[in-house]
């Protein structure tokens, strides 16, 4: 092991480097490659192509990876378990129980703007969350780790149950439809959901930055955190909230978008450190220009059909994790 | 001298619990003091340390009594000022944490960091946490992952990570039962140090009477959640004593070399017959 103390700044740029790159580079490739010149130049329909599909989508890109990466680390760090991902207190099951009744019901049309299946969604992510919280504080006033964790994928399980009864009831084009949410994907048109799930991104990940040193002192256990004067129970309840939110606001468009929570944590741990000033940063930058690259490939490789993204952020990101956990080994 | 730490009539019943963990505890602790906390397991020593350090370390759990620390109602303390005036040090922790020996010295700066964005560490601090590394033996190994870290230096990277936080009132359950004797020594000349030169107050958990004897300036027993005995060691570890307390037979001597009672336990002692 070195005995020098290792040099973040490096990482840093790289991280920023590798996201600049993608934002420039990804929305140029899909089925249609298109020219930089013409996009500048107002060519169409490359114009057309590049300002209301590819843009909007690398951006939703962006916003997801790194929403999921942000959330990955506070859940890492609030569950002090290196397997906890946004996903490990049922979110995303509810999410995607909100979204499944939406579609066996059929239902359209639009709530202030948003579309029910991305409100249900959202909904039923929340509630999930509110239901596990309710839970631990009904088992006493300390938020209990284990008792979390347990609750959260009890939880799980059970909506999954409901899935599935749902799915069963459900004609074949639903269920097509079901089982295509749940898979996670980005398809999307305009700037509608960057809009809507954007400001509350941003709303928690701000939260989240803010309280980067509590989160060091939550690594180190309640007992320590709390003789050092981090209010220990309040801190969690809002650090667990505006993790979900974040996590809830992107799962609501995207389905559930799996291992990009895990991975990203963990890579740049490895890069910058455990210090949340640092790894935040680096995973919020890391985890959208991963995800920016993974849909990338995802509508080139089988072009003009596509891959779920979610089945190729684990293709890709699996070997790369592990290229990461072998090299210090 | 100067009083940084009284306990009034403090009683606490865990959450579920038939038996009080305390009972009616009344203990006050001055500058310059290292009290040694005695008392067989289960006698209420770790949960005096954390009644202190404050209410989200007992998972908020009514307590009746009054705690001042340094002539402050702890209740109505803010958690910050409390984590400036008093640190304290857990049996174990679970785990290593993620981080290199020096980050985790650095972590005893929080309640003495700028509320600024990104917590900025503070002017003094880097001198403070160099030193506090130097004192604990360990500076070499500061860019050292914890992981890496035998029993022994871990708790001393912890240690290092509690004087940085320049407490005036140490907390500590236990610091020495992980080390070897050579550090067990060198961590007590630490406190000793604190306490001769910095006028700070300790109040240590322990189960060494050895150590307990020879170090402490004054020992306070802990029996079934009550204080059965306070006072200088040789007053406090009478054979008597420990067999109210320890259920042992022990005799007590005195070596030359040793300021302060020796105690040699011989058996446990036979069971009273309940009655």
């Amino acid at each position: 092991m070195s005995e020098r103390p290792r040099s973040t700044a490096l990482a840093h740029a790289g991280a920023l480097a590798c996201f600049i790159a993608a934002l420039a580079l990804t929305p140029l490739v899909g089925a249609v490659s298109l020219a930089p010149g013409d996009v500048m130049e107002g060519v169409e329909p490359t114009s057309r192509i590049f300002w209301t599909l590819r843009l909007p989508r690398v951006l939703l890109a962006a916003l997801v990876g790194g929403a999921l990466a942000v959330a990955g680390v506070v859940f890492q760090a609030l569950l002090r378990n290196d397997l906890a991902t946004p996903f490990t207190l049922g979110v995303a099951s509810g999410a995607s129980l909100g979204a499944v009744v939406v579609i066996h019901l059929g239902l359209g049309g639009a709530i202030l703007g948003i579309s029910p299946l991305p409100l249900a969604a959202f909904i039923g992510a929340l509630a999930v969350l509110a239901l596990v919280l309710g839970m631990v504080r009904a088992r006493g006033p300390r938020l209990d780790t284990a008792t979390l964790l347990l609750a959260g994928v009890t939880l799980s399980f059970l909506c999954s149950a409901v899935i599935l009864l749902v799915q069963y009831l459900s004609d074949f084009t639903d269920t097509n439809r079901m089982v295509r949410w749940m898979m996670g994907g980005l398809d999307t048109v305009g700037y509608g959901p960057l809009l809507q799930a954007g400001p509350l991104v941003a709303l928690g990940a701000l939260w989240v930055f803010t309280q980067a040193a509590v989160l060091d002192q939550l690594l180190t256990g309640d007992l320590l955190a709390a003789s050092r004067g981090v209010e220990v129970r309040s801190a969690r309840v809002t650090l667990l909230t505006a993790a979900s939110l974040m996590t809830a606001a992107v799962l609501a468009f995207t389905g559930p978008i799996g291992f990009v929570g895990l991975i990203v944590p963990h890579a740049m741990r490895r890069l910058v450190g455990a210090r949340h000033r640092e790894l935040l940063p680096a995973s919020l930058l890391g985890g959208a220009a991963l995800m920016m690259v993974c849909d990338a490939v995802a509508r080139t490789v089988i072009a003009p059909a596509e891959i779920p993204v979610g089945v190729l952020t684990a293709l890709i990101g699996a070997p790369f994790f592990l290229a990461i956990l072998l090299r210090k080994a | 001298m100067t009083t940084h730490l009284t306990l009034h009539q403090l009683s606490f019943t865990y959450p579920r619990q038939p038996r009080s963990a305390l009972d009616d505890v009344s203990l006050t602790v001055q500058g310059g003091e290292l009290v040694g906390l005695l008392g067989p397991n289960g006698s209420g020593k770790s949960t005096l340390l954390k009644l202190v350090v404050g209410p989200e370390a007992l998972g908020h759990a009514a307590s009746s009594g009054q705690i001042t620390i340094h002539g402050q109602d702890a209740r109505a303390a803010s958690p910050r000022w409390r984590a400036r005036q008093l640190a304290y040090l857990p049996q174990q922790l679970l785990g290593a944490p993620p981080f290199t020996v020096e980050e985790l010295a650095r972590l005893g700066r929080y309640p003495h960091r700028s509320r600024s964005l990104w917590g900025e560490p503070d002017a003094a601090g880097d001198a403070v946490v160099e030193d506090a590394m130097r004192r604990c033996d360990v500076w070499p190994m500061r860019h050292r992952p914890c992981a890496e870290l035998s029993g022994g230096e871990r708790q001393r990277a912890l240690l290092a990570s509690v004087l940085a936080q320049q407490p005036r009132t140490l907390l500590l359950d236990e610091p020495t039962s992980a080390l070897d004797l050579r550090y067990a020594l060198q961590i007590h000349a630490i406190l000793g140090e604190l306490v001769a030169d910095q006028q700070a107050a300790v109040l240590m958990a322990s189960h060494d009477l050895h150590m307990a004897a020879r170090f402490c300036t004054r020992l306070v027993v802990l029996h079934e959640g009550r204080l059965v005995a306070d006072g200088s060691p040789d007053d406090v570890l009478t054979p008597a004593l420990l067999q109210q307390v320890y259920g042992i037979e022990a005799d007590v001597v005195r070596h030359p070399k040793w300021p302060g009672p020796w105690v040699l336990p011989q058996r446990p002692s036979p069971r009273e017959e309940p009655s």
